[in-house]
C-alpha cells in the first residue's frame, strides 16, 4: 500500500496484490488512519488489485461513509474487470464513483 | 462419458476452520485452481466463493474442520466446489440478503459475502448429511 499526498491536500492510495481476508487485515488499520482523520478527497488507485472479497468491499463503504461525513469524496480508479464486477455485485459502482483514470476524478471533484 | 469422467480433475483439501488456518488454505486451493488450468472468470469466482464461505464458517461457523473439494472439466469452463463442515446446521441460502442502499449512509456492512456467492455462482445447493456436516455444492462457469 502506497499513500502518496497530492497538491491539492487530495489523498491518493495505492494498493497491490489482493484484497482478501489476510490482505485487508494487512492494510484496514492503515488505511483508515492516513485517510479518515483529515478528511480530504481520496483517491483509491485498484489498476494493481487482482483480487477482492466482502472484507475489502466493507473497508471501502466504511471509509467512504466517513469521509462523506466530513464532506468528502473517496473515488475508486482503474479497477480490473473481475474487481470491478465484485462492485457491480453489491450495487457499490452507484454509491462511491469508479473512474478509468485519475484525471477523470479529478475533473469530477472539479466539477 | 466414462473417458470424460475420467477427466475430470478432482482436488480434495481439508483444514482447521481457524483464522490461523485460511492464508495457508487458501494458498493451497489457488495451487489446485493452477493443476486445473483454472483461469478468467470461472478462476476468479472459485477464489471467490472460496474466501467468502470459508471465511465465514472461520468467523461463525463453530466448525473444527472444512473440507474443500474442487472438481474442474477439462478445459476448466466449468467448476464445481464442494464445501462440508462439521459446525451446527447453516443453511445460507435462507439467510436474507441486503436490499440495495440508497446512499453510502445506508449501505450495509454485513451480508455481503452471500451476495457475492449468489451473484458468481450459476447454481446453489446446500444440504445437512447423513454424517451431521454442513455441505454446499457451487458451481461455476466462465459466462
Amino acid at each position: 500500500m502506497d499513500v502518496r499526498q497530492l497538491g491539492d491536500g487530495t489523498v491518493r492510495v495505492t494498493f497491490i496484490g489482493r484484497l482478501d481476508t489476510p490482505g485487508v487485515g494487512r492494510v484496514e488499520t492503515q488505511f483508515t488512519a492516513c485517510c479518515v482523520p483529515s478528511g480530504h478527497n481520496v483517491l483509491v488507485d485498484l489498476s494493481q488489485v487482482e483480487f477482492i472479497g466482502s472484507l475489502g468491499v466493507r473497508m471501502f463503504i466504511a471509509v467512504a461513509r466517513s469521509l462523506a461525513r466530513k464532506n468528502a469524496r473517496l473515488f475508486l480508479i482503474a479497477p480490473q474487470d473481475q474487481v470491478r464486477e465484485v462492485f457491480e455485485h453489491v450495487s457499490l459502482d452507484e454509491l462511491i464513483p469508479i473512474c478509468a483514470d485519475e484525471a477523470e476524478a479529478q475533473s469530477a471533484l472539479g466539477a | 462419458m466414462a473417458r470424460e469422467e475420467a477427466a475430470i480433475a478432482h482436488h480434495v483439501l481439508r483444514f482447521a476452520a481457524a483464522s490461523a488456518s485460511f492464508e495457508a488454505a487458501a494458498e493451497a486451493f489457488r495451487a489446485a485452481l493452477d493443476a486445473c488450468g483454472a483461469r478468467g472468470r470461472a478462476r476468479y469466482n472459485a477464489e471467490l466463493v472460496f474466501e467468502e464461505i470459508v471465511s465465514n464458517v472461520v468467523r461463525h461457523g463453530d466448525a473444527g474442520a472444512i473440507d474443500v473439494s474442487l472438481a474442474c472439466e477439462p478445459d476448466a469452463d466449468r467448476i464445481v466446489l464442494t464445501f462440508d463442515d462439521d459446525g451446527p446446521p447453516f443453511d445460507p441460502l435462507e439467510q436474507p440478503l441486503p436490499g440495495r442502499p440508497a446512499s453510502i449512509e445506508e449501505a450495509p456492512l454485513g451480508g455481503l459475502g452471500l451476495v457475492l456467492v449468489r451473484k458468481a455462482s450459476t447454481s446453489l445447493r446446500y444440504e445437512r448429511t447423513g454424517e451431521g456436516k454442513n455441505r454446499l455444492t457451487v458451481a461455476l462457469a466462465s459466462t
